[in-house]
């Protein structure tokens, strides 16, 4: 690897992975702020103004807070989940392209930290890797509340993961590759939410089934505060706790950044971003175009939380195992046969 | 010391240390994230070896599913109280040690003779090892019979294993 | 890409048998659809057309494609069969407990005519001929002992229709789970010697394997049923694991997963050298693999446990069907060996061993069973043990470079053609055996030996042909046992292991008092109050009838088979 590699990669690293732990706080900024809409209330509003500066002052909370582990937790695996709650979100970050690559005197410098030829296999196993945090929180707290929750949140991840796999394998087919960025170069013509149908249903496939590996409502039944107190994190407290959060918000950030890219074309605005001659100004405004589709998801995952009642459990595993998943495999099978045929 | 010998001896050291967990420990929970991490260090020898398909396979298949399923399994088994039979260990510690040395003399002891293996030749990957695996599993002359053998395989075993687990009176009640 | 249709015709034809059965599975399962239908009104509807869809796509592909598709009268067969099936079905609902095993009966019946058509084209061929891509190979000895499998499955398929413990179940659940199982597993069988791949003999190995594990445990609410299903399965994967490992070897040093093409690896090896231990451990840790399916002492030690436990019909498709074809593939494994292989003579040595305790362990631990089906699980130990002696004489052709010219001469298959022979003798006369058990235990309740005093005299029909079962199992002539014995020790004798028949001899003396003490309590004991007057089992005492028929013929006129046998023998040399 030449210097110049090596530094475009680190300034990449140092990039993206700060805009998606920046948009994680904001997020659970605006989660409370949101919900305070659409119930009427103010929501934060002391810290800064605007209540702005809330994140900062959470997270400078939870580092002064006392740890606490159960008696007869489990001390390795304990300290251990919340880390491996949040790792998997991370390392996705590594091969999501946030914007158009960068082309500089002929060599191109592609925008994904890590522009890996298997890049949707490297985002499938994080994906099935992230249920190991919450289930091994759930356990080693010596809690029943959380092993239920852990119980729950394993089974739940691992029957959605199924649906969102098969959906994901509709999106390669329609693009021809395993590349996170050809798979977006190729929508720079037709995004793939408006290939009707296989394109639209495998989005909605991916979208529910988004909800439910992030533990989100009306999926979070992980945590399910009336039931479970707190689930798989009843008795976490201080910066694990946070951990588990920045976990969340991280992976909710990863998924709108995977939806923006398997689906609505990444960085790509109907051509209009495309056609950029400035190679800067191209990668800029895709950046931003990007992160506002992404922002979009952001919204959409807090507006469904504070809108949609809860499933009960036999309702969810029902949705996963005899509608998605069978509608998804379908859906393949729809996807291959117009991609061999040569309509699509 | 170079970084692949560094990444490989670290690797090596979370493989082991994971096998050893896996025998070792009386929570089952512990032998089955003893076995992730074996796993994972296994994922690890692939990258280095340049078959990041593999390793990104290796991940899907046993660490985000099969352990998965383990841990789900075993997560409510409570942890074994029995006492450590000394003489069993050692049996099959002998046991270990004998199949190491004669592994390691016969490793040692070929000088470098590799059949059916070209060393020069790089490790294929990327997209070209995946359009390669996924023609052969389609290709007559390679492995489709297999590949459509392994189907009925999972089929029957998927049956079986519902009839099994189904509770009593399920059906037709 | 472009396919060429007529190619993948030609290799489909080749695993014709092992399709239908697939197909049986898939006919299985439709008709338990229709049978789990709440709504009759459209169970009307939809079955008619779906079989009617079915057979006009199956007349369609030779209409349109202009090529004659081989395999289509049986599938056309099937579907015929699924559409009288569900049709009688939807009208005797209720008592329609044979349903699922008609199918599977005349789907293996079908797969057993393909694979005589198979037959009459490959005997007298000698070259084997090879399909898709190199991974089956059609030869004599595949076919034939394909089709050893293929009748345990037709055989053992009959027996579940009236297997007691699957019919008393209200609604006979289970039934089509557990017949698909049994062909699964019959079909993995078939497969496993049908190739000479390792990569595809562990994937029938585990088809096998696999649906042998759930067969076991179907009896469910019956604890021994669990528990002999939990102990095959763990020691399965066990072993399993060994066989891998040992492939994992072979496959890594010669870097070619054929058969042949390791053992020609294996001869221009370097003598002496490291590698070579490796490659030996590697053929040890796969045989022992092998010996798991085989019930070889040391591996033997789930077999009566798993025999006393399973369903009867599985317990008669693991003693006959799956070690049939595990002798099969152990054969086609040994073949690997043959030529100057330092050390073959300690692996004779070993597998003379292996055969002398096999045989004692299991006919004197035998002796002192009370349970009808744990004492056959002993007796079916002491015959794999006989059956190795056939084997060992294969390694002694080996051993000795001088008669390695012999190559189809009588020496090289006299080991083969016995051990072939035994596994066809031995299918009649133990699945017979098994077949007067469920026969009896229908009657007693219980398949303890005392309950079934004095039986013989109340179905003389039955006891007449159990006793043919039990006099060909001694090896008492003129039955089919006793020609099996004798080649398989003239086998030895002529190998230099005089000894070893000795040994066999005396055995055959000591299986004498387990299976006689049997007939004895059939015939020469007041009958006990205790069973039940049963509903009759024609059907069932008919087939036992044809078994023990095939037993005296076999041993009256052993020639023709005998022949056979050699035949396919030969066919296994490349």
């Amino acid at each position: 690897m030449t210097t110049a590699a090596l530094i475009a990669t680190l300034v990449k690293i140092a990039v993206f992975f700060g805009i998606t732990i920046s948009l994680a706080a904001v997020s659970t900024l605006f989660e409370r702020k949101i919900s305070a809409w659409i119930q009427q209330r103010y929501g934060p509003n002391r810290v800064g103004p605007w209540g702005v500066l809330q994140p900062l002052a959470d997270g400078l909370k939870f580092i002064f807070k006392e740890e606490v582990a159960p008696a007869g937790a489990n001390r390795l695996l304990f300290r251990l989940a919340p880390a491996m709650a949040a790792a998997p979100a991370f390392m996705t970050v590594a091969v999501v392209p946030f914007t158009f690559p960068l082309i500089l005197d002929g060599t191109r410098i592609p925008m994904a930290i890590a522009d890996i030829d298997i890049g949707v296999l490297f985002f499938m196993a994080m994906g099935s890797l992230a249920v190991y945090g919450i289930m091994l929180g759930g356990w080693a707290s010596n809690n029943k509340y959380s092993l239920l929750g852990g119980l729950r949140s394993s089974a739940q991840m691992i029957s959605y993961e199924l649906a969102m796999m098969v959906s994901v394998i509709t999106v390669l087919t329609l693009a021809g590759s395993m590349n996170l960025t050809r798979i977006f170069e190729a929508q720079i013509p037709l995004w793939n939410i408006a290939v009707f149908p296989v394109g639209t249903i495998a989005f909605g496939i991916f979208l529910i089934a988004a909800f439910a590996e992030t533990n989100r409502h009306p999926f979070d039944l992980a945590e399910c505060e009336t039931e479970l107190v707190g689930g798989f994190h009843t008795e976490y407290s201080s910066m694990k706790f946070a951990l588990f959060f920045l976990g969340e918000y991280s992976a909710m950030v990863m998924m709108s950044g995977l939806i923006t890219t398997f689906f609505l074309g990444g960085p790509s605005l109907f051509g209009l971003v495309n056609g950029i001659e400035d190679p800067w100004i191209k990668v800029l405004a895709g950046l931003g175009v990007f992160l506002a589709k992404v922002c979009f998801f952001l919204f959409l995952f807090i507006w469904v939380r504070w809108t949609i009642p809860r499933f009960r459990w036999d309702q969810l595993m029902h949705l996963g195992w005899k509608l998605l998943l069978p509608l998804s495999l379908a859906n393949l099978l729809l996807a291959g046969t117009l991609v061999a045929t040569g309509v699509l | 010391m170079s970084a692949e010998i560094l990444a490989f001896l670290v690797l090596a050291t979370a493989t082991v240390a994971g096998g050893v967990v896996t025998l070792w420990s009386r929570y089952v929970v512990h032998s089955a994230f003893g076995l992730m991490l074996s796993l994972l260090g296994v994922a690890g020898f692939y990258v280095l070896l340049g078959s990041d398909f593999l390793a990104v396979t290796q991940v899907v298949v046993y660490v985000g599913g099969v352990v998965v399923l383990y841990l789900f399994g075993v997560m409510l088994t409570p942890p074994d109280r029995e006492e450590r039979s000394i003489r069993r260990i050692a049996v099959a510690g002998i046991f270990a040690v004998a199949a190491l040395v004669v592994l390691l003399k016969a490793v040692f002891g070929m000088e470098g003779r590799w059949y059916g293996v070209d060393p020069d030749r790089g490790p294929a990957s990327g997209g070209a090892v995946i359009r390669e695996v996924g023609n052969a599993f389609m290709d007559k002359e390679a492995y489709l019979l297999p590949f459509e053998i392994a189907s009925v395989l999972l089929l029957v075993a998927l049956v079986g294993a519902v009839f099994i687990a189904r509770r009593e009176g399920g059906r037709g009640s | 890409m472009d396919y060429d249709f007529a190619s993948y015709l030609r290799d489909l034809r080749t695993i014709g048998p092992e399709l239908i059965l697939c197909g049986t599975i898939l006919v299985l399962f439709l008709v338990d659809l229709w049978r789990i239908g709440r709504n009759r009104t459209i169970s009307w509807v939809l079955a008619p057309l779906v079989t009617f869809a079915a057979c006009y796509g199956l007349y369609l592909v030779p209409a349109t494609t202009g090529i004659d598709v081989d395999l289509w009268p049986e599938f056309l067969g099937l579907t015929a069969v699924y559409a009288v099936v569900t049709v009688a079905d939807l009208r005797w609902r209720g008592r329609d407990r044979w349903v699922p095993g008609a199918v599977a009966v005349i789907g293996a019946a079908l797969a057993c005519l393909r694979l005589w058509q198979q037959g009459v084209e490959v005997f007298g061929e000698g070259a084997a001929a090879f399909s898709w891509g190199g991974l089956v190979r059609v030869d004599a000895f595949g076919v034939l002992l394909r089709g050893l499998a293929c009748l345990t499955l037709l055989v053992t398929s009959w027996f579940t229709i009236f297997y007691a413990p699957m019919r008393r179940d209200p609604g006979a659940k289970g039934v089509t789970e557990f017949l698909a199982c049994l062909a699964a597993a019959a079909a993995g069988g078939m497969f496993l010697v049908a190739t000479e791949n390792l990569l595809f003999i562990y994937l029938s190995l585990e088809l096998l394997s696999l649906c042998s594990y759930l067969q076991v445990g179907m009896l469910k609410g019956d604890r021994r049923s669990s528990e002999a299903s939990l102990k095959y399965l763990i020691y399965g994967s066990v072993a399993s694991g060994f066989m891998l490992f040992g492939f994992s070897l072979l496959y890594g040093f010669s870097g070619e997963l054929a058969i042949p093409k390791i053992g020609q690896f294996l001869q221009t090896m370097p003598r002496h050298s490291p590698e070579g231990v490796l490659m030996t451990v590697g053929v040890l840790l796969s045989f022992s693999g092998f010996a798991y399916k085989l019930t070889l002492v040391p591996f033997h030690f789930w077999a009566p446990d798993v025999y006393e436990g399973a369903p009867t019909p599985t317990t008669a498709f693991l003693s006959v069907g799956s070690k049939a074809v595990s002798f099969g593939i152990m054969l086609r494994f040994l073949h690997m060996l043959t030529g100057d292989i330092v050390w073959a003579p300690g692996l004779v040595h070993l597998a003379a061993l292996a055969a002398v305790v096999t045989m004692t362990y299991g006919n004197l631990a035998a002796l002192h069973q009370s349970n009808l089906k744990r004492l056959f699980g002993y007796s079916s130990i002491a015959h794999a043990g006989y059956m190795l002696l056939g084997v060992v004489t294969v390694f002694q052709f080996m051993e000795d470079p001088a008669t390695g010219l012999l190559r189809e001469g009588r020496f090289f298959g006299e080991g083969y053609a016995a051990v072939l022979f035994y596994l066809g003798a031995y299918l009649l006369m133990n699945l017979g055996a098994f077949g007067a058990v469920i026969f009896l235990a229908n009657r007693t309740g219980s398949e303890e030996i005392e309950d079934i005093r004095g039986l013989g005299w109340k179905s003389p029909w039955v006891g007449g042909a159990f006793i043919v079962f039990l006099l060909s199992l001694t090896g008492i002539p003129p039955t089919a046992g006793f020609f099996a014995k004798w080649y398989v020790f003239r086998a030895a004798i002529d190998g230099g292991f005089l000894w070893l028949a000795v040994v066999a001899g005396i055995n055959t003396v000591i299986s004498l008092f387990y299976y006689f003490r049997i007939g004895r309590m059939l015939f020469l004991r007041d009958g006990s109050e205790a069973f039940f007057e049963a509903p009759r089992a024609p059907w069932l005492a008919a087939v036992l009838l044809l078994l023990a028929f095939g037993t005296l013929w076999f041993g009256v006129f052993p020639g023709a088979a005998r022949e056979v046998a050699a035949e396919a023998a030969r066919s296994l040399g490349w």
